[in-house]
């Protein structure tokens, strides 16, 4: 495959889910993404055909669907040059491959690295100043440690499974997703640790408050594990906090 | 804010909003980081920042999995942002303009199911012609609702905050409430600890919970006996 079709295909995976519907979720940019190397297969009739066969219910965690779609666009020229003759199964194929890659990537991605970055982001805004230089620097290397590994999966993805095929299962073994998003979660459990102590001593430390305040926090702490585990909205937490946190405030 | 900014912002914000779903997905829609750059450009990076903070901690455990739709983060933080700098970028007008604006996140999620729903229908419709189809032009139906539901919803949270500022500042500037707010925002960061233990399991990384908290008992003590 040529660069400057590989690129073609790259900046297409990014427009994914813009057109993403309840009928057939990813499928249509699923389509955008591979549409370069059907059109440079394919003509007349032919090409109808294959744009049909990737019109099919596609759904995964967008930043892995390079893989699915670099697996397909494999078959698709095993499929021209006579290696493989089952068009109908390029699809099959693809979405089999979703499920799993989907599971990863929203426990990897979703679950584990997007809160960790977003607490740590948002969480340094107390540390420093909101609006310091600190602050913002904070905010711009913990965007560049999130968006330089997603590209990177982006533009690698499409590699293995284009040139691993169905086995480029094993490749994400050695990846070792499971391990990595274990280690993150560890060190997110690590931070909360680490901030809880500090967020309820924090009139120990850097004021004279009165032991009231350190009391607040930690009660108020706990009462939110309490709602949590009981698995209430945190739009409904929110509001609670400020109606909440306002009465006691205003008569403190 | 000048109409200048305001449409600014309303741009930008317009153009980030196609981040959390449509093109990229690059976190810069995440409410932490639009809320700063709408800041910014308003000339109160500040406040911009506090206010997608909190809705950042607010809403870190709603996650996009499958085809659940989650509240619009992205739209309550841009919002949240140009309200609150219209009402004097105070942290109480910060903690009031939040509170405001998380209903426009819940009624901004309810638009993107029933544009999702009109794709659906299109891509019905485009699917009984033939090939090659015009995904160029879905591309762009998909798209531009997005950007024009932020843009508008910034415009209108900065003119609504701008004509709203006399009565609001008349009621935010009594000092009880100026300092229950202040107070409530000291107990939203409780808010995002809970969640992120939620979102990674913190129930079973008992081990990790306590060395982290005894790692900071260990460095108040030392700082309380220098």
């Amino acid at each position: 495959m040529k660069f400057l079709e590989r690129l073609d295909i790259f900046i297409r995976l990014h427009f994914l889910q813009a057109l993403w519907n309840y009928k057939g979720m990813q499928n249509l940019g699923c389509l955008f993404a591979i549409r370069p190397v059907l059109k440079r297969l394919y003509s007349g009739d032919k090409y109808v055909e294959a744009e049909k066969r990737h019109t099919q219910y596609f759904n995964t965690h967008p930043y892995f669907a390079p893989i699915c779609i670099g697996v397909a666009a494999k078959y698709e020229e095993d499929l021209m040059s006579g290696n493989f003759s089952k068009p109908e199964m390029i699809p099959v194929l693809k979405s089999r491959m979703s499920g799993p890659l989907a599971a990863v990537g929203d426990a990897f991605f979703w679950e584990t690295v997007r809160p960790v970055i977003g607490s740590l982001a948002a969480l340094s805004v107390y540390v420093s100043n909101p609006g310091s230089s600190y602050s913002i620097y904070a905010l711009i290397f913990l965007l560049s440690i999130y968006i330089i590994p997603v590209e990177w999966i982006r533009w690698m993805g499409f590699d293995w499974g284009y040139n691993h095929g169905m086995n480029v299962v094993d490749i994400l073994k050695k990846r070792d997703f499971h391990g990595s998003m274990r280690r993150i979660r560890n060190i997110g459990a690590l931070i909360i640790g680490l901030v809880s102590v500090f967020y309820v001593a924090d009139g120990l430390l850097f004021s004279n408050r009165q032991m009231i305040f350190i009391a607040i926090r930690a009660g108020f702490l706990g009462l939110l594990i309490l709602a949590t585990m009981r698995k209430w909205s945190p739009t409904f937490l929110f509001y609670l906090t400020v109606i909440g946190g306002g009465i006691v405030g205003g008569s403190l | 804010m000048t109409i200048t900014s305001l449409l600014s912002a309303a741009f930008v914000a317009g153009i980030l909003a196609l981040d959390n779903v449509q093109i990229m997905q690059w976190m810069l829609s995440r409410p932490i980081v639009s809320g700063t750059i709408i800041g910014a450009i308003l000339g109160d990076t500040a406040t911009g920042m506090l206010c997608g903070a909190w809705i950042e901690l607010i809403w870190l455990g709603v996650l996009p999995i499958g085809n659940y739709t989650p509240p619009d983060a992205h739209i309550t933080a841009v919002c949240s942002a140009v309200a609150a700098h219209a009402w004097g970028g105070s942290v109480s007008a910060a903690v009031l303009a939040t509170s405001c604006c998380v209903p426009i996140g819940i009624i901004s999620r309810k638009f993107d199911h029933l544009l999702r729903i009109e794709l659906s229908a299109k891509m019905e419709e485009m699917m009984k012609k033939e090939s090659p189809f015009e995904l160029i032009r879905l591309v762009a139906m998909g798209i531009l609702p997005i950007f024009l539901k932020a843009f508008f919803a910034v415009l209108i949270t900065g003119i609504a905050g701008y004509i709203l500022v006399p009565a609001v500042t008349k009621i935010i500037s009594t000092d009880k409430l100026m300092k229950a707010l202040e107070f409530s925002a000291t107990l939203i960061p409780a808010l995002g600890m809970v969640q992120l233990a939620r979102c990674i399991g913190a129930k079973s990384r008992k081990t990790w919970l306590a060395a982290g908290a005894i790692f900071s008992i260990a460095c108040i003590i030392l700082v309380k006996m220098s």
